[in-house]
């Protein structure tokens, strides 16, 4: 199989369907002048970064977090395939500290991956934030680990989620990624990879070396589906007030 | 095995860590200054519902969804559970007209759930939004499908989003939610379940019915991992 690249938005193809009417747009302002989405508004950056599927490195894809912090220790954040208003949401991820980490059971280690190449590699940055001011926080990063789900395989060219979702990981060293996928992001976003890989040179990743159980233990990674008996409500006690 | 519930942010144990600190909330404004954030200020409404386990329909989770259009036949949604800045971002949604829900592989459709009776039986609202507006898009809601996974086992008391995805579903028929469960969110949101089933009693599902494929097919549906060769670049 061909590898597998999504780059961005407009490189996919179209949802199917009509453009977002102008009634259903009154109807959406006049609700969101009364709501609030206070879990939202607590995401404050904008990283960009690329994953691959946990089972085929073939197949790479350009992941735009938007993340907030839950706590010191924990983010989680939203991807999506672009940077504009008309992105697909195709997956999140959680970040946790290696403190974190290491308090998750061992079976579930294999589903995070490290983000100390991507960070000192250079290929994880904050589109539009100055370097030193980047860096600050990125150094926190290089030490962390992720767990990304991606729901919507937009590098098959797919026009709608479908399938299961799928585990992804991020690179772990130099020679993973496709050249010419990383050069098209550098221009569109203004950035040189190397440059920031060297002012990088000083940063460490966690403290105890990468966890041999992280990105996969080494294996590649798939979710299937099962059908099973449908535990039903009426098998517990009803309380009725 | 006893029910599970969750009823919202402030039930679930606290995540593990530090609070933020300072120095890091300096930082994320610094950045959050010169950023923007266009895909999630797309989001335009918040609608909270219920979700059930696709494989146990005793574990039930009160779901608040922000939601965006993609453009008019559908919508991605961020699942949290809460409305609150402490909210735990637990799932997403992306939720479909019956028009594209119809385009999809039939081994897809098992995936997706219909939300007739969630919108119909009131169980669904866009809390702080006076009724007749809410119905205005409701009214469509009902006639769409939804694709829901989850992430963090909250109504499990897990401090932290361990273990596999978890395909959900919603309501498709009464007594299915915990009575309980439902008067606490009616309490705390200022709702009538029941006043608003009234009300909307006009609206109607998929023109073409219920797809039979949908909601499981009927069967429970669970994920598992499989460990195979990766292939390499």
């Amino acid at each position: 199989m061909e590898k597998a690249v999504h780059l961005s938005t407009k490189a996919g193809p179209e949802v199917p369907g009509e453009p977002t009417k102008m009634s259903t747009s009154m109807v959406d302002s006049a609700a969101a002048a009364v709501q609030s989405f206070t879990p939202i508004n607590q995401i404050h950056q904008h990283l960009c970064a690329f994953h691959f599927y946990a089972y085929d490195m073939t197949r790479q894809v350009e992941a735009h977090h938007f993340c907030g912090h839950i706590n010191e220790d924990m983010r989680q954040c939203l991807i999506y395939d672009g940077p504009e208003a008309n992105a697909r949401l195709i997956g999140l991820e959680y970040i946790v500290t290696e403190k974190l980490f290491m308090t998750l059971p061992d079976d579930e280690k294999k589903l995070w991956h490290t983000h100390e190449w991507e960070v000192k590699g250079g290929f994880l940055f904050m589109p539009g934030v100055p370097e030193t001011i980047q860096r600050q926080d990125l150094e926190k990063v290089a030490k962390t680990y992720g767990k990304v789900y991606h729901f919507w395989q937009v590098d098959l060219g797919h026009e709608l989620p479908i399938g299961l979702p799928n585990i992804m990981m991020a690179v772990t060293r130099d020679g993973q990624l496709y050249p010419e996928m990383v050069k098209e992001t550098e221009k569109k976003f203004g950035v040189s990879i190397e440059k920031e890989r060297e002012s990088r040179a000083y940063m460490t990743g966690p403290d105890h070396g990468i966890h041999p159980l992280a990105n996969g233990g080494g294996k590649g990674l798939k979710l299937e589906v099962r059908e099973v008996d449908l535990k039903p409500v009426e098998s517990v006690p009803r309380v009725f007030v | 095995m006893e029910k599970a519930v969750h009823s919202s942010t402030t039930s679930g144990p606290e995540v593990p860590g530090e609070a933020t600190k300072t120095g890091t909330s300096i930082i994320d404004t610094a950045t959050s200054a010169v950023q923007s954030f266009a895909p999630v200020n797309q989001i335009h409404q918040h609608l909270c519902a219920f979700h059930f386990y696709a494989h146990d329909m005793t574990r039930q989770v009160e779901a608040h969804h922000f939601c965006s259009h993609v453009n008019e036949e559908m919508r991605q949604c961020l699942i949290y559970d809460g409305p609150d800045a402490n909210a735990r971002l637990i799932g997403l949604e992306y939720i479909v007209t019956e028009k594209l829900f119809m385009t999809l592989p039939d081994e897809e459709k098992k995936l997706w759930h219909t939300h007739e009776w969630e919108v119909k039986g009131g169980f669904l609202f866009m809390p702080g939004v006076p009724g007749p507006i809410q119905r205005k898009d409701l009214d469509k809601v009902s006639k769409t499908y939804g694709k829901v996974f989850h992430f963090w086992q909250v109504d499990l008391g897990h401090d932290l989003p361990i273990g596999l995805p978890n395909v959900m579903m919603a309501v498709t028929r009464d007594g299915q939610l915990f009575h309980e469960m439902i008067q606490e969110t009616e309490k705390r949101f200022g709702v009538s379940i029941e006043g608003e089933r009234e009300a909307r009693a006009y609206m109607t599902g998929p023109e073409l019915g219920i797809h039979p494929l949908a909601n499981g097919g009927g069967k429970g549906l669970k994920l598992e991992l499989r460990e195979v060769d990766i292939k390499p670049v």
